[in-house]
């Protein structure tokens, strides 16, 4: 299968934080959610992919292409939203539009309006006067109206309302739906991407700590909730971490299949994307 | 090229929810020149010193959105950035001495009803290339400063930088005319007429030089 994103031992170093070896591989026609809490590496990563900073060292390929030697040639494919970073507040959705069609060959002035008349953007006015969940939609139309083959979103559904998340999601969803486009999304809003994502790739303090199918991590991955006693019979290596609750253990499983036929436990909870997040972080071993 | 084009045409649809504020600066000056004689020969001055001004505070509205960071993502490098910066801010203060240039004819004409006066022609055009070239040599010092301290630091570094550039040029110039042992009188009229082309020659470089230095600091910047 092609590769839309792959990146090899990325590492980039700051005075007091590193981004150490980090391997991604999104398949043409997936999603893939990248989490971790803030500070955990997520904007670095997006930003040393992007060659915003220079990487310290590494392998960044997209479409199959060295980013470093194509560079203007992929991003003429690729439409990005930063979190923090945008175009001007003083400009409008028609200034911008004027803007970007001098930047993209593929800039399709009618679908950027369609999308601005879709989000109920007013045209004329500059997105200074715009509530935040606005300028999140003004991002995405002109993220999209190029008709990118990737997007890589750094948080793009953290300022809007559940409605305008939903109607986001969806648009995202039809992007990739003929399997020529895939999307790469940072997002801390877990309960968004499990609606979305094909893989998830999660990331601590630099680090990737693993990237797994969704499906694979709902299906198979388990919380078992269980006494002090219980817990103190659990093999080391049968459990990827645990929490101690003011009653219970909770303990965090890769297959919950296996451990039911290894252990006589009879409550496996079904684990969301953020209770394993949060056991991986705050949890023991 | 385009990605140029493109920039420079950010830089100018940013200015575009300011264009009632620089046409009431343009109508105050207007104003006062009709009232006051003598404003009539400092409207290109102020006219080009104000675009100037105007066209630096691009940094500032650049800082303010994080935009850096987000054209990165463009297919565009570094370097078309800062080439973008220079060329807009070159055609900007350029624009602001051409308007006044404008402006200050079209006063004299309405008040003496001459329509080509050749001695204040010529005047307004010494005028014009004077304070041009004052403020683009001002413009090679503080593009480096912002891109190496940012907007708002650059402010007060550049402020600085300045009052110490004045002080540094006047000191070796008296010390240079003191070594060759010539008054300031007889170094104007050594230097009349050559004027326009030291002058033209000194602007070239140093904005040459103040690109390589700006692309070489912003090329090593973390965005």
């Amino acid at each position: 299968m092609e590769n839309a994103l792959e990146v090899k031992g990325l590492t980039k170093k700051y005075k007091g934080f590193e981004l150490q070896n980090v391997d991604i591989t999104l398949p043409k026609g997936m999603i893939m959610g990248f989490i971790g809490k803030n500070g955990a590496g997520k904007t670095t990563t997006i930003k040393t992919i992007l060659n915003i900073t220079k990487k310290t060292k590494g392998i960044v390929k997209i479409f199959g292409m060295n980013l470093e030697q194509n560079e203007k040639e992929i991003k003429q494919d690729i439409g990005v939203i930063l979190d923090d970073s945008f175009l001007s507040e003083y400009l409008s959705p028609k200034g911008i539009n004027k803007i970007m069609k001098k930047f993209y060959k593929n800039w399709d002035e009618e679908l950027y309006f369609k999308y601005i008349e879709k989000f109920n953007l007013p045209k004329d006015k500059i997105s200074k006067d715009y509530s935040s969940g606005m300028r999140m939609k003004l991002k995405i139309a002109t993220a999209l109206a190029h008709k990118p083959k990737l997007l890589i979103l750094d948080e793009p559904t953290s300022s809007l309302d559940p409605v305008a998340r939903n109607d986001i999601l969806d648009i995202f969803q039809e992007f990739i739906e003929d399997g020529e486009h895939s999307i790469f999304v940072s997002s801390h809003i877990t309960s968004d991407l499990e609606h979305i994502a094909d893989y998830i790739t999660f990331i601590n303090n630099g680090k990737i700590i693993f990237t797994k199918s969704k499906d694979e991590l709902i299906e198979n991955y388990g919380i078992v909730k269980c006494t002090e006693e219980e817990f103190k019979n659990f093999n080391k290596n049968d459990y990827i971490k645990y929490r101690k609750n003011k009653y219970e253990y909770d303990v965090l499983i890769e297959n919950k299949y296996e451990f039911e036929r290894k252990y006589d436990i009879s409550i496996i909870d079904k684990p969301t994307i953020e209770d394993i997040m949060l056991i991986y972080i705050k949890g023991d071993k | 090229m385009n990605a140029i084009k493109g920039l420079i045409v950010k830089d100018f649809q940013t200015l575009n929810s300011y264009k009632t504020t620089i046409l009431f600066m343009i109508l105050i000056f207007i104003v006062c020149s009709f009232l006051n004689n003598n404003l009539i020969n400092f409207l290109p001055v102020y006219m080009t010193l104000c675009f100037g001004m105007i066209a630096i505070s691009s940094f500032s509205y650049d800082n303010l959105a994080k935009t850096d960071r987000y054209l990165l993502t463009f297919p565009i490098n570094k370097k078309d950035i800062v080439k973008a910066r220079y060329i807009y801010i070159l055609l900007f203060t350029l624009l602001g001495s051409l308007l006044g240039l404008l402006i200050s004819i079209i006063i004299q004409c309405i008040k003496t009803g001459d329509m080509i006066n050749k001695e204040f022609l010529n005047n307004t055009l010494a005028i014009i290339v004077g304070s041009f070239s004052a403020m683009m040599f001002l413009e090679a010092f503080q593009i480096p400063i912002m891109y190496r301290f940012g907007a708002e630091k650059g402010r007060i570094i550049q402020m600085v930088m300045i009052v110490a550039l004045m002080i540094g040029i006047s000191l070796i110039t008296t010390t240079l005319m003191k070594i060759v042992n010539i008054s300031l009188d007889s170094f104007i009229i050594m230097l009349k007429d050559y004027l326009m082309a030291v002058l033209g020659i000194t602007i070239i470089i140093t904005y040459i030089l103040s690109f390589i230095i700006s692309s070489k600091i912003y090329e090593r910047k973390e965005i």
